[in-house]
């Protein structure tokens, strides 16, 4: 009986894994890393873009879309208060809202856009939305009420981003870690169910992109590029395995660092940060990190980067203009630039790239060694079209400042 | 103009050159390097002959009297180095100490050198980020004379220009400030002008009107002074967001040819009548911008980038200011131009050299080179068969033959 329970188990773990990776369950999708495991995707697109499948207004903000199952959860800013939202993925229509006050503290600087920035995390039972004061809240999925709320910044003296905070919640067995910045508290786990702090470790600066959870050679990692370092944690604990430095002109890495299967974590980041490749890998409990390559030719600004293949694509830039790159991922070596598309985000699904850029177009495209092959374009949007796109199935969802849009990619 | 005849080196290589590039932008303050020979076909990849660490700054290499200068920050000193074409082994060095702290909002330009030295008459004469101004002998490197200024709020960028034997900067903090004429041999002050602080574009001295004025953006202006004695002859209040005046002036037959960040391109013609000097705008292009970059006037032509539409490289007629041309947009956050003999030379900020035909009808980019992995904000400069980068931290020379 043993060979056909394990079986069982393999395919029920499979089975699991395979609808989980169909949500999109916080920032980056399930494997927080933009891809998706969505099959079936179109090849071509009507030149009006995908089918709508519907639209609705939204308001101010860059936080993504969640999505769990019948219900999406994102946030949007309505004059001084930030809005924790649950909508019906079928029909777009307002399951629940959560409104918090959030006046702009003094010396910040948010011309850019108010925000809010973050992207929600669905779990089992709850939601965990931050707004740009960094008060994250633990809501009741199905209603919306509040659960647990911690300050990061006024409770813990968190790092103070004058943007707004922006890094996304991430769950690790029964706790929410979240980067909050600063001495004996960088990184702090709160109980999922309770809120009561697990562990606060570290001393390092905070910066605005999310943490991500790493498997090196069997071992967990929370991986989180801080001020002027990226560094890993053991997750349970907080505790330091190891950290190499990588910093900008204003303490400002951004972007989500991108782990791959061959041991290779990449990390990106503009104002002159540049990109590292490091290899990772635990010899006798001890994580070493090996730098394979650093090239300024990949600087991702509020965007992100993909693997394909031996490729490492992102856009490369600030505020100029920011052409999508790839480069070799064991050499660092630049293949291709490609002026198609201003600043973007870029979801990996069935072979193909969604790309949405800030001037608000979604493009479908393909890419190899030799270049990007655009597939069908659309605009969609307006700018500034910030926020990364999510895919749940084969629905897509994009906002920009105003609206929120699902799409059928079928 | 200065022939420097085929000088061969006993070494790794024998490198000719034809002209010295002793300033910011070339002999002639314009960005023409007109002794180049395109060759006969451009290489598929530009060969290294040489790199080396020389610090940081986007300050360009200047070449005069066989020998290559850079001005760079080592830590919190700014050093003078002297190097030899030939490999890039330093000659003579000279340092001195320059803490400084940058405005938070240039922390990404880093507190390296950006102002180009001057090389004439057997000296070298630098500004530092600061505002440190010094004078060498070009030969041993023995310190001769230095001055110290305060910087403008975002860094010293302006280059010193020479003239009938003064060196002539306007150096100092938006509260004490002058645009100087300094004694090129003893430092000795002959005039100065102080009407409005400094800008970070740097000065170029014309003859206009039967007279030979200095003409420069400063903080809030435009201004021509006599070159001789220091007297404002005219103005034009120009003011750029964050007050950023940048754009070294361009000249074409009589027009003077200005621009800034979100300022359209305008050309400006000086009029005296009687003993009254008129600035008088007779052309303007509001649909470029230029922002770092200065344009280079090659025959009847203007090239330059734009800032508009993420970058984009242009041609207009100097003449009327009418563009002929401009390239596909999101081409780079800044690009230095030299126009050398048929072509263009364009390194944008990123560290490509794309080298284009110069064409009045439309941009033709004939190669793309990657020349540096770190960015590249000074201007590339040629040294016979081969082009001098300075990137982030190092001094290249690429050979193109």
């Amino acid at each position: 009986m043993k060979p056909c329970s394990t079986l069982v188990a393999a395919l029920l773990a499979c089975a699991a894994a395979r609808a989980g990776s169909l949500e999109w369950p916080q920032f980056a999708g399930p494997h927080r890393n933009f891809t998706s495991d969505a099959k079936g995707l179109a090849d071509r697109w009507p030149a009006s873009g995908p089918k709508k499948i519907w639209t609705r207004d939204l308001g101010e903000g860059y936080s993504g879309v969640a999505v769990d199952g019948a219900a999406l959860y994102t946030m949007y800013r309505r004059g001084e208060q930030e809005i924790a939202l649950a909508a019906a993925t079928a029909t777009g229509q307002t399951i629940w809202e959560h409104a918090g006050n959030a006046p702009f503290r003094s010396g910040m600087a948010m011309e850019n856009g108010p925000g809010p920035h973050a992207t929600p995390l669905v779990t089992a039972d709850a939601v965990y939305v931050v707004g740009i004061l960094a008060n994250l809240l633990c809501l009741d999925k199905n209603t919306g009420k509040l659960l647990w709320s911690h300050d990061l910044w006024r409770e813990f003296n968190g790092t103070v981003m004058d943007r707004g905070y922006s890094g996304s919640p991430i769950a690790w067995k029964d706790t929410v870690i979240m980067k909050a910045g600063g001495a004996g508290h960088a990184l702090i786990a709160f109980r999922q169910k309770t809120g009561k702090v697990v562990w606060q470790k570290q001393d390092f600066r905070n910066s605005p992109s999310s943490p991500v959870l790493i498997r090196v050679d069997g071992q967990d990692q929370l991986v989180a590029a801080m001020s002027d370092d990226v560094i890993g944690l053991n997750p349970d604990t907080g505790d330091l395995l190891w950290k190499h430095p990588h910093s900008t002109s204003w303490g400002l890495n951004i972007a989500l660092p991108l782990w791959t299967d061959d041991n290779t974590l990449f990390v990106s980041s503009a104002y002159n940060g540049g990109c590292v490749a490091l290899q990772l890998h635990v010899v006798n409990g001890t994580t070493q990190v090996k730098e394979l390559w650093s090239s300024n030719r990949l600087r991702v600004h509020i965007g992100n980067l993909l693997r394909i293949g031996d490729m490492v694509v992102g856009s490369s830039g600030d505020f100029g203009p920011a052409p999508m790159t790839a480069v070799d991922a064991k050499t660092g070596k630049v293949l291709w630039q490609d002026r198609s598309f201003p600043k973007a985000a870029f979801l990996h699904a069935d072979g193909k790239l969604i790309v949405v850029d800030e001037d608000g177009n979604v493009s479908l495209a393909t890419v190899s060694p030799a270049g990007v092959k655009v597939l069908a374009r659309a605009e969609l949007l307006h700018r500034n079209a910030w926020t990364p796109p999510s895919l749940a199935g084969s629905t897509l969802y994009v906002r920009d400042r105003k609206s929120l849009l699902a799409l059928d990619l079928r | 103009m200065r022939l420097r005849y085929a000088v061969c080196f006993a070494g790794l290589l024998a490198v000719a050159w034809a002209e010295d590039w002793p300033q910011w932008r070339g002999p002639h303050r314009d960005g023409i390097a007109a002794g180049f020979t395109e060759p006969k076909a451009w290489p598929e990849k530009l060969v290294l002959k040489w790199k080396v660490t020389v610090g940081e700054g986007h300050s360009s290499p200047v070449v005069a009297d066989g020998r290559i200068y850079l001005h760079a920050r080592q830590g919190d000193r700014e050093v003078v180095s002297a190097l030899r074409p030939a490999d890039g082994q330093v000659v003579w060095q000279q340092s001195y100490d320059a803490p400084y702290t940058m405005h938070p909002a240039a922390a990404s330009h880093g507190k390296g050198v950006k102002s180009t030295p001057v090389v004439e008459g057997g000296r070298i004469f630098t500004l530092g980020i600061s505002g440190i101004l010094s004078c060498f002998d070009a030969n041993t490197g023995k310190p001769q004379w230095r001055k110290e200024f305060g910087p403008p709020d975002f860094g010293t960028a302006t280059s010193p220009v020479f003239d009938r034997g003064l060196v002539i900067a306007h150096a100092g903090t938006r509260k004490q400030s002058a645009l100087t004429a300094f004694d090129a041999a003893t430092g000795g002050e002959k005039w100065s002008w102080k009407g409005d602080s400094p800008a970070y574009a740097s000065p170029i001295v014309v003859e206009l009107g039967g007279t030979r004025q200095v003409i420069t953006q400063s903080e809030h202006n435009i201004v021509g002074v006599s070159a001789a004695s220091g007297e404002l002859l005219w103005s034009i209040p120009y003011t750029t967001m964050y007050a950023q005046n940048i754009v070294t002036p361009a000249l074409y037959q009589d027009t003077l040819i200005f621009s800034g960040i979100a300022k359209p391109v305008i050309g400006v013609k000086v009029v005296k009548r009687g003993a009254q000097w008129t600035a008088e705008t007779v052309w303007e292009n509001k649909d470029l911008s230029m922002y770092m970059s200065s344009p280079v006037v090659s025959g009847d032509l203007l090239f330059g980038f734009s800032e508009r539409k993420k970058g984009e490289f242009f041609c207009l007629n100097p003449r009327d200011g009418a563009t002929l041309w401009t390239s596909e947009g999101r081409q780079a956050d800044n690009a230095a131009i030299v126009a050398a003999g048929s072509v263009l030379l364009l390194l944008t900020s990123d560290g490509e050299l794309t080298v284009a035909r110069q064409n009045a009808k439309a941009f033709e980019p004939l190669h793309k080179y990657e020349v540096a992995s770190s960015p590249t904000w000074a201007h590339p400069v040629l040294l016979g068969h081969g082009i001098l980068i300075k990137d982030a931290t190092t001094l290249a020379l690429w050979n193109i033959q």
